[in-house]
């Protein structure tokens, strides 16, 4: 039995689980917009292997009864709101159920698609920089600073051609410096801020599962390809190949940072040169199956069917 | 040049501090290495990465440093006309900063830069599964919102247990009627982390290359088993530093939980000096072996 965690508002999970639907693969939805409404638990942990079961609407599931996990956690904005409770209260008992979910699936002995210990380094980029290097990808020049004359003058190295974007996981728009920047440049006696050199060229979007790979090949005029409607451009998208050495690269990425599924965002440069950004442990990847056709749930249906034992 | 980030105030910072001057090495301390009046320039590029820091009067390239010791989340203090949101993204910032920049650096960093560890404290369930694949002798956790449940785990120990949350340090004792009431009460919401009652504490210390009890543990043949587990433990997470709580119960030791902050108070002065001395080891990098189980 596979058991899928998460919000069926989202549109990841929704389409994970329209796809164990359409394969005929049994699963069980621990809905994490209501969890712990209807919802009941014994899980225990003893002689360091959690255990025991989660009763939902009409069903009981054993928790050695399952073969793989999905899990994508929403936090409490994500969660159905809890009137009976104060603000500050419902956060916290939502903060507090989510907890439990988290401790229960970092030790399961199954497949979980992805705990949350290798997913934390999502909140820094510069870290997955560094991981980025060492699994033999290429990182864009980059400069992290708070000395607004280092960061004038990496502005002026590059020719202006710089992109600045928020160091921890906190979203933000990837935006192009221009002259009238310079003069916000005095802010950064605040805190530091990543600069990085732009680069030309099409962003390559790979998800790997287990051992899969999928890449697609985003088009766009767009600087973050992401809010390019909104930025006046298009971003048009179709499924890539990518040669062995990168494909090898992003495997390795992924499975050195202890995940399962990740999204990893690469350029190709004009001169074939191949960069990575960074890479995404909890991806949306049902953006990129919608334009594309690439299977990409199906493989991690197959996988989550197939399990292993962590 | 060693740096140590926390507060001049925490007697690990201190002791480390007054060790490593006694010694004749140059010290900073900062709670807050690249905020505040910090400012830091770290050039990374797929060949390279190197960084300076200036820090008051102090300028340093990565090469100056020859140790940091990390006791601090190196969060910015909150400047007081900050808006709570723009704050909270300063925190995220830094703290995104400093993780980075640490994992960059070539000197030893105790306890080692890494994401799972600098944004997410392990909870007690996670921590016990730890503990016991390390070889502690540790007590089972039950979550749930079953009353049923609940008082099944409790007769083991007579009825009574402890509600612990996991997203909190507190534990309330359940021991009296009223309390499994308001037990009952809560579960109807949600799920709680119920364990054992609590005993007596004792703390053992991992710090570089030596073990400390926070007391003598008077647990005979357990003692030495305790400390290879204690030994393994810190070997399995790859770190220098490391403290567990051994709570004693019916004459039986089990392990509470860990934590990768020892706290110094809970020792003597020798044992804090002791602890110290282990932390200068691992800063030197000479204690790095003793890391392995």
């Amino acid at each position: 039995m596979i058991l899928v965690c998460g919000g069926l508002a989202d549109v990841v999970t929704e389409l994970v689980c329209a796809r164990l639907e359409a394969l005929g693969y049994p699963y069980r939805l621990l809905d994490l917009g209501l969890f712990p409404e209807g919802y009941q638990v014994a899980w225990r942990w003893a002689r360091g292997e959690p255990g025991g079961w989660v009763r939902g609407p009409g069903w009981k599931l054993h928790l050695s009864e399952v073969s793989g996990v999905f899990v994508r956690y929403l936090g409490s904005d994500g969660h159905a709101p809890l009137p009976e409770f104060s603000p500050a209260m419902a956060e916290a008992v939502i903060a507090e159920s989510q907890a439990g979910v988290m401790a229960l699936l970092e030790h399961l002995p199954v497949l979980v698609v992805n705990r949350a210990a290798p997913s934390v380094s999502n909140h820094s980029k510069p870290y997955q920089a560094l991981l980025v290097r060492e699994s033999g990808l290429k990182t864009p020049p980059t400069l992290v600073t708070s000395d607004p004359e280092a960061a004038l003058e990496f502005y002026q190295h590059n020719g202006g051609e710089v992109i600045f974007k928020s160091l921890s996981g906190v979203r933000s728009v990837v935006r192009k410096m221009n002259p009238s920047d310079l003069e916000r440049l005095r802010l950064l006696r605040h805190g530091a801020a990543q600069f990085q050199r732009y680069l030309p060229g099409d962003n390559i979007r790979v998800h790997t599962v287990a051992d899969e790979i999928f890449a697609t090949r985003v088009r766009s005029e767009a600087v973050d390809y992401r809010y390019a409607r909104r930025q006046g451009h298009a971003a048009e998208m179709e499924p890539t190949d990518l040669p062995d050495s990168v494909a090898e690269a992003c495997l390795r990425l992924t499975r050195s940072s202890g995940l399962v599924l990740a999204g990893i965002d690469l350029k190709q440069t004009p001169q074939d040169e191949w960069y990575c950004f960074e890479f995404n442990p909890c991806p949306g990847f049902a953006y990129y199956e919608q334009h594309t056709g690439q299977p990409i749930s199906a493989a991690l249906a197959e996988l989550l069917k197939a399990g292993i034992r962590a | 040049m060693y740096l140590l980030i926390g507060t001049p105030f925490d007697v690990c910072v201190e002791r480390v501090h007054h060790r490593l001057q006694a010694a004749g090495e140059e010290v900073l301390v900062t709670p807050e290495p690249l905020a505040g009046v910090a400012q830091v320039c770290w050039d990374l590029t797929t060949a390279h990465s190197l960084s300076h820091l200036r820090l008051g009067q102090h300028s340093l390239s990565q090469e100056d440093l020859r140790g940091v010791l990390v006791r601090g989340s190196g969060m910015p203090l909150q400047p007081a006309d900050w808006d709570p949101k723009d704050y909270a993204y300063m925190q995220a910032e830094a703290q995104s900063a400093l993780l980075a920049w640490l994992k960059s650096l070539p000197c030893p960093v105790v306890n080692p830069a890494r994401a799972e560890t600098f944004y997410r404290e392990r909870t007690l369930p996670e921590q016990r599964v730890w503990l016991a694949r390390a070889g502690f002798p540790a007590a089972p956790i039950l979550l749930t919102n079953s009353p049923a449940e609940a008082r099944r785990f409790a007769r083991r120990w007579g009825g009574n247990l402890s509600y612990v949350p996991l997203t909190s340090a507190t534990r309330y004792p359940i021991d009296t009627p009223a309390q499994w009431a308001e037990l009952e009460r809560l579960m109807t919401r949600f799920p709680l982390g119920l364990m054992e009652p609590e005993g007596p504490s004792l703390y053992l210390a991992w710090a570089g290359d030596r073990l400390l009890w926070s007391q003598e543990p008077k647990l005979g043949r357990a003692t030495e088993r305790l400390e290879q587990a204690a030994r393994r433990l810190a070997g399995s997470l790859g770190v220098q530093l490391v403290q567990i709580e051994i709570q004693l119960r019916d004459g039986q030791a089990r392990a509470f939980g860990f934590s990768l902050y020892p706290e110094f108070a809970l020792y003597g002065e020798a044992e804090q000096e002791e602890l110290a001395e282990g932390i200068v080891a691992a800063l030197k990098g000479v204690a790095m072996k003793g890391v392995r189980a």
